[in-house]
């Protein structure tokens, strides 16, 4: 089991398990996750996804979850 | 037809004159630049007598077209000593375009030191006459309320702060917002303090009676305006409820920081643990929570669809501040270690107050705290440290220098400048391509010169990884395309939308063919931006500037900056590039 800390930013925080909020949350995760598995878990729409990061920095649906790993979705968003 | 008004500050005369052919076609950063490389001596005093500051509306300004309202501001920078361009919201550039007014050019000097005035520009002329005594030495939250007072409370105020007055080489060019808040800022590049050397206290503009921008092609004009409406209603980044709409330009904060690319502590780590409290999700909900005049989706100039300011309110409701922006955030926040946005927008309300750039403010105030003279996090101190500026103590005016200023008089080696103006809000170590236009912009550290943090982070117009190195042809792409868009008028925010939406695009050139009466397409963008790029080097060369210049600080190839630990690992030789192809 690999446990993955998730964050959900912005308008993609309706989809965390207390919707809504903004906090960090923990989930273990069978071996061979993948991080489009995970969203498929947390049931975010594609379509709403801009920005997928793995320890700050992005990555692709395919990529395999690993232990003590730290996840960011965020919508798509600009600005600065 | 549109006229250049020439105002002359040693004869104190403002004269009319006609647009000369080769200035026609051009607009906002186009036209600033243009005079400013003409008329200035590249190696000048920039607060010498032969320094000019020039002030112009985009091309399509005043025309109609959607999130246009931007003034372009030019002169040679005190800051940087090279060529500057820095541009605003706010109301005043649409008011010039309705009376026709295509360029201010104010010259000279004059010979009355410490004496300031105030130039009146309407449909029938201009004229200049003696600052009020109440205008001037004041803070901008008391003198520009006294200004409308007298000129009425629908004219444009493009005015310094006592920092300019004080001729400080952070010192910004201040404009009314919508609701005549001095909160939208040409901040960068010390150009207050060009205007203040001049002894020009304020420009006011009343456009009664004037009109739109006459069209030479109405048709052609009405086709780019739908599809750049189209674009910005449509893309995610810039449609009503979008990302930016909701959140401001705060929404960074959060994907910056995950990123290891939100500069801490004066750049001594790329996550600041109290993100989340200084972010944008954060805003939106303090001005539910508090209610009153709080308030998100605020636009900061007429006609734009984005309206990405906002209104933050104190715990009472009433206001605070406006505008809690992504980089005063930061500059004041994670880059001083306070995670308090009561604190941070205190700051901010001070910045606009004196009339200073908040980046380059915050950025300074990062290095005083490095170099002790208050701890990181400190907020109460902080505050007293922009006091010091305020009332122009010798600490203030070291202060009130600048980033590099400051860290040359305490010895702080960690100093976060190109060209000796700061840098914004990303780390050139965790993202390569934002380092790359810092080190080459002939503005000095801009992020707004070559935006690369849209493809590198956000994965607009295609997802390029950060930590990659050769990134000279993304840089001069993004630097070309933005000199362009900053001479169309048009806010660098719909960028995020016509960079992925074509027809965006074509309208944003359409809209110009409809203004000018051109035959341009999409693919003169990057030649027409390019010619502008190419001439403020060509000036900065001039003025003594070369390549050991175009430069990240040392520092930053020695040090690695957490949590990626990385340094600037960018070869000199595709920082080179960019402007050698």
């Amino acid at each position: 089991m690999n446990k993955v800390e998730i964050k959900l930013f912005a308008s993609l925080r309706k989809y965390h398990p207390n919707s809504g909020d903004s906090e960090a949350f923990t989930m273990d995760l069978n071996d061979k996750t993948s991080l489009g598995n995970l969203i498929d878990k947390l049931k975010v729409p594609r379509q709403e996804i801009g920005v997928l990061m793995v320890n700050g920095t992005w990555q692709k649906e395919n990529y395999l979850l690993q232990d003590e790993d730290r996840v960011g979705l965020f919508p798509l968003i600009g600005g600065g | 037809m549109s006229k250049i008004l020439r105002v002359n500050m040693t004869n104190l005369t403002a004269k009319l004159e006609d647009v000369p052919s080769k200035y026609r076609l051009m607009g906002g950063r186009g036209l600033t630049s243009a005079v400013t490389s003409d008329e200035v001596p590249p190696t000048c005093h920039p607060l010498g007598p032969n320094n000019k500051v020039t002030y112009a509306p985009g091309i399509v300004t005043g025309s109609g077209a959607p999130t246009a309202g931007r003034l372009s501001i030019g002169a040679k920078s005190p800051l940087t000593g090279t060529i500057k361009e820095s541009n605003a919201g706010g109301i005043a550039a649409d008011k010039l375009a309705r009376i026709g007014i295509k360029a201010i050019i104010v010259e000279g000097q004059p010979k009355e030191k410490g004496k300031f005035w105030v130039l009146k520009v309407d449909k029938s002329g201009a004229e200049l006459m003696p600052a009020a005594a109440e205008w001037v030495g004041k803070g901008l939250y008391e003198a520009y309320p006294k200004m409308l007072k007298k000129f009425g409370d629908k004219v444009g105020i493009i005015s310094i702060g006592v920092a300019g007055e004080k001729l400080m080489a952070m010192s910004g060019i201040c404009v009314n917002d919508p609701e005549n808040r001095p909160s939208r800022y040409a901040g960068r590049g010390g150009l207050g303090a060009v205007m203040g050397s001049k002894g020009l206290k304020a420009i006011v503009v009343d456009d009664a009676g004037g009109a739109s921008l006459a069209l030479a092609n109405k048709e052609a004009f009405d086709t780019g305006r739908k599809k750049m409406t189209d674009a910005l209603l449509q893309h995610d980044i810039t449609k009503p409820g979008g990302a930016l709409n909701t959140y401001g330009t705060a929404v960074c904060v959060a994907v910056i920081n995950e990123a290891g690319a939100l500069p801490t502590r004066n750049f001594s780590s790329g996550r600041f643990e109290g993100a989340s409290k200084i972010s944008g999700e954060m805003i939106n909900e303090t001005c539910k929570k508090r209610g009153g005049v709080g308030m998100t989706g605020h636009r900061c100039s007429p006609g734009c669809i984005i309206q990405c300011s906002n209104v933050y309110p104190k715990e009472d409701g009433t206001e605070l501040v406006s505008c809690q922006e992504y980089e005063s955030l930061w500059s004041f926040g994670a880059n001083c270690g306070i995670d308090s946005l009561d604190v941070i927008g205190e700051l901010i309300r001070l910045c606009n107050d004196y009339g200073v750039d908040t980046i380059e403010a915050g950025a300074t105030i990062g290095v005083a705290m490095e170099a002790g003279l208050a701890k990181f996090g400190d907020g109460k101190k902080a505050v007293e440290l922009m006091h010091e500026i305020g009332k122009g103590t010798l600490l203030g005016h070291i202060l009130g220098g600048g980033t590099a200023l400051t860290a040359d008089t305490f010895g702080v080696v960690r100093c976060p400048t190109v060209k000796r103006q700061a840098m914004p809000a990303y780390e050139p170590r965790a993202i390569k391509g934002i380092g790359v236009t810092y080190a080459t912009s002939t503005m000095g550290a801009d992020h707004t010169a070559g935006y690369t943090i849209a493809p590198e982070i956000f994965g607009v117009s295609g997802k390029v990884d950060q930590f990659i190195v050769e990134k000279a042809d993304m840089s001069r792409n993004f630097q070309y395309v933005t000199a362009f868009l900053d001479a169309t008028g048009h806010c660098l925010f719909v960028s995020f939308a016509i960079l992925d939406i074509a027809s965006g695009l074509e309208g944003m050139v359409e809209e110009c063919n409809g203004v000018l009466g051109t035959n341009w397409t999409v693919d003169d963008i990057g030649r027409i931006g390019g010619d502008i790029v190419k001439k403020e080097r060509a000036f900065n060369e001039a003025a003594g500037f070369a390549k050991v210049d175009d430069r990240v600080p040392e520092f930053m190839k020695y040090e690695k900056l957490p949590p990626h630990n990385v340094v600037f690992d960018v070869p000199d030789e595709v920082l080179d590039k960019v402007h050698n192809p």
